[in-house]
């Protein structure tokens, strides 16, 4: 099982290497190496998430190479195998192979297509690096390293501008976020003395109440860390205030933004959290934290939607709002919905985006909704999986979205966080609005197409390629949710790997009963209610466009600019950093370095040898008289001493 | 008999004039050499002088080697003094100074 773990996480890394190898063969040598290299990939996946089912195994941690080993704690590389583990590889893996095969097509007339399946072997890879890491030094690892894909993928094109400009603030956002990380790391090895998750875990009771003193200030240690963690968190995971990167993202290729953007790296924050969940539920004030920063997440980011106009940064600030639930679920402590509803927002949102994909390759690279229209009739397929995905996004009842959202919103409220209920709860109602508001604009109204485009011919929607990967992907955005909402919320699913099981079980028990009283359950309930008044107010505004309403200038100005994030990473920050770098430049290296020490240096020097050489007459009767003084110099000398 | 401090001054005197010659000839090489001769020839009657006043020939037949040893000298001076005068047409010292820094 171990070892065929390990070929699961190689294999795209082989799939990597073998594609640099290759550089300049031939596509199809290409297409293959990537696809089924994420296709080895997936399909143990498969295997081993059955064969630990079936075999009831319990987790399994394994160290394989040694980074270094000192006597007070040694670094390993490892793999991690549990349920938690596994079901996450599974989700990445399948995503990503979907993804692959859909870029064959997306990307079939650029000029670097072998580069774009580089990056995206190699960003399964260090997505797996964390899944299955077993410490955190593995875990950093992986985490720069899926930083450094999305870096490079975001600026896939490399000759636009803005593309250039987003990868540079999506990195420097991100980096933000790991000094987080690495000082949690610090503090870990100062406190436990190991990076190993396990022995983490158990003696993590013993030294809860110890606190550690840094510049003067004391802090409980495990707080800390789970703080700073969190910050790295916050910022993979594009929550307030760390979000701002994520729409700019959205400037690298649409099957980009789908596997990394919105169903896993984003996702990678969450999934850390709920790894160490053992550690954050024995710290409160950390987990209010949290809740809190989630649910704001979910309900402004929602709303900063309504007011874009880009069909990707539509989609793009959607995903915020919805991981903005799901950190909302894990700081309520229910680690085990946060999951689900990352599982079953991976696959509805990658195939929002591959529909989005298919509707620019469609529209000749067009983002803008207001200059799209009318693609019902001519892209039948894109039309029904993105109402698929949709439903399942505003969580319609039966779909996966619906489960995994609904869960979360009942169960916060349900253990009485009053606030943040009240939040997600509205958020729904954006969330119903700014969807529609793609779809109905999107595929109703007058069409856009070039008059030539406009047949019914079926054949005329993008090719096969293209469209296999929506087909598939809307099976598990509609049904996944109901087929493993039962066992996930008894624990069955998850098994030990998360804590705080009890409570998702207390809330099934008395609120759930079962999913489909659940699903009857929703018809009665507030969230149904908003759903439906969302639904039939888009209708309205967006396809009959029966009413217009006036939003008040400042408000429309203060969500377009993101409350203040726009011009704080668009000029602030830029601008503090200028007179930031600009004093270091000339304080520093002008001042200090070229002047002060190598001019300095040169001139002091050639001023010394500038007086030396006045010795150096070149008459020679000089020349004699020094001989002879120095000659006679030392006569005295010797004189003086015998 | 004339007191041996009297040979020790003249060998003085023409020793410092020697010297003197080197420092303030500003004109002439040749001048140079002939000092240079000079001063030889000042620290040989030093030798001849001391050695008979100690009874000692060793003296008096190292002036012979000193002698051989300076003719071949001035035999080399001289010959350096006409390259340079082809080279440079000149020989004035004040002029040869191209290792002034």
């Amino acid at each position: 099982m171990i070892a065929l773990t390990l070929i699961l996480l190689l294999s795209p890394l082989i799939g990597t290497l073998l594609l640099l190898f290759f550089q300049n063969s031939s596509k199809n040598l290409t297409i293959l190496i990537s696809n089924i290299s994420i296709l080895v990939a997936f399909l143990l996946s498969l295997f081993l998430l059955y064969l630990f089912y079936s075999s009831n195994s319990s987790s399994i941690s394994a160290n394989f190479l040694t980074f270094a080993d000192t006597k007070l704690f040694s670094l390993h590389f490892g793999i991690y195998i549990d349920s938690l583990s596994l079901i996450m590889s599974s989700v990445v893996t399948s995503v990503s192979l979907l993804v692959h095969y859909y870029s064959i097509s997306y990307m079939k007339h650029d000029k670097s297509f072998n580069r774009f399946f580089v990056y995206t072997n190699f960003f399964t890879f260090s997505m797996l690096l964390i899944v299955f890491a077993n410490n955190f030094l593995q875990l950093f690892i992986g985490w720069e390293l899926v930083g450094l894909s999305s870096y490079l993928l975001i600026g896939f094109w490399i000759k636009k501008e803005s593309a250039i400009k987003a990868n540079y603030k999506a990195f420097l956002v991100n980096r933000v976020g790991d000094i987080g990380l690495l000082l949690g790391l610090c503090l870990i090895l100062l406190s436990y003395n190991t990076t190993d998750y396990n022995q983490i875990f158990q003696i993590k009771n013993s030294i809860n109440l110890d606190s550690v003193s840094i510049f003067g200030f004391t802090f409980n240690a495990l707080s800390a860390i789970c703080l700073l963690l969190f910050i790295g968190a916050m910022a993979k995971s594009a929550q307030v205030p760390l979000q701002f990167w994520l729409p700019d993202s959205m400037e690298g290729p649409t099957p980009i933004s789908a596997l990394i953007h919105a169903a896993t790296m984003v996702t990678a924050g969450i999934y850390m959290v709920a790894r160490l969940s053992p550690l954050y539920e024995l710290t409160d004030g950390v987990l209010v934290f949290i809740l809190y920063v989630g649910s704001i997440t979910a309900f402004f980011l929602g709303l900063v939607a309504l007011v874009q106009n880009d069909i990707k940064r539509i989609i793009a600030y959607s995903t915020i709002s919805q991981l903005g639930y799901m950190t909302a679920a894990l700081g309520a402590s229910l680690y085990s919905l946060a999951m689900f509803h990352l599982i079953t927002h991976a696959f509805f949102k990658a195939l929002l985006f591959l529909c989005a994909g298919s509707i620019i390759i469609k529209c000749h690279h067009e983002q803008d909704i207001r200059k799209i229209g009318g693609l019902r009739k001519y892209m039948p397929i894109t039309y029904l999986a993105f109402m698929y995905a949709s439903l399942s996004l505003i969580g319609f009842p039966i779909t996966s979205g619906f489960y995994s959202k609904e869960s979360i919103i009942d169960a916060i409220g349900y253990f009485g966080h009053t606030i943040p209920y009240l939040m997600l709860l509205l958020s729904i109602f954006t969330t119903t609005l700014y969807t529609s508001k793609i779809f109905f604009k999107v595929f109703f109204g007058e069409s856009t197409l070039p008059k030539e485009e406009q047949n019914d011919n079926p054949k005329n929607e993008n090719d096969r390629q293209m469209l296999l990967p929506l087909f598939i992907l809307t099976a598990p955005s509609v049904f996944l949710g109901l087929f493993i909402y039962d066992p996930l919320m008894i624990g069955i699913l998850f098994q030990n790997s998360l804590a705080a099981n009890e409570l998702t079980i207390a809330f099934y028990n008395d609120y759930v009963i079962n999913s489909f009283k659940f699903f009857l359950h929703s018809f009665t309930s507030i969230n149904f209610l908003i759903l439906l008044i969302g639904l039939i107010f888009s209708y309205l505004y967006y396809y009959k466009k029966a009413f217009n309403i006036n939003v008040p200038q400042f408000i429309r100005s203060t969500l377009t600019k993101e409350y203040g994030f726009e011009s704080l990473s668009s000029y602030f920050i830029p601008k503090i950093q200028n007179i930031f770098t600009k004093y270091l430049w000339r304080k520093i290296d002008i001042s200090t370095i070229d002047n002060g020490l190598i001019n300095n240096t040169s001139s002091l020097f050639s001023n010394l040898s500038s007086k030396m050489k006045k010795l150096q007459t070149g008459f020679i009767y000089h020349y004699s008289l020094i001989i002879i003084s120095a000659l006679i110099f030392l006569l005295i000398l010797v004189r003086i001493t015998y | 008999m004339i007191p041996i401090s009297y040979y020790l001054i003249l060998s003085t005197i023409i020793f410092t004039l020697s010297i003197a010659g080197i420092f303030l000839n500003r004109k002439n090489i040749l001048v140079l050499l002939m000092s240079l001769e000079l001063m030889f020839l000042s620290v040989n009657f030093n030798l001849i002088t001391l050695g008979n006043y100690l009874g000692d020939l060793t003296g008096q037949v190292f002036v012979f080697f000193v002698l051989t040893v300076v003719a071949a000298e001035s035999a080399i001076g001289l010959a350096l003094l006409i390259v340079l005068f082809r080279n440079k047409k000149t020989i004035d010292v004040d002029d040869l100074s191209e290792l002034k820094g």
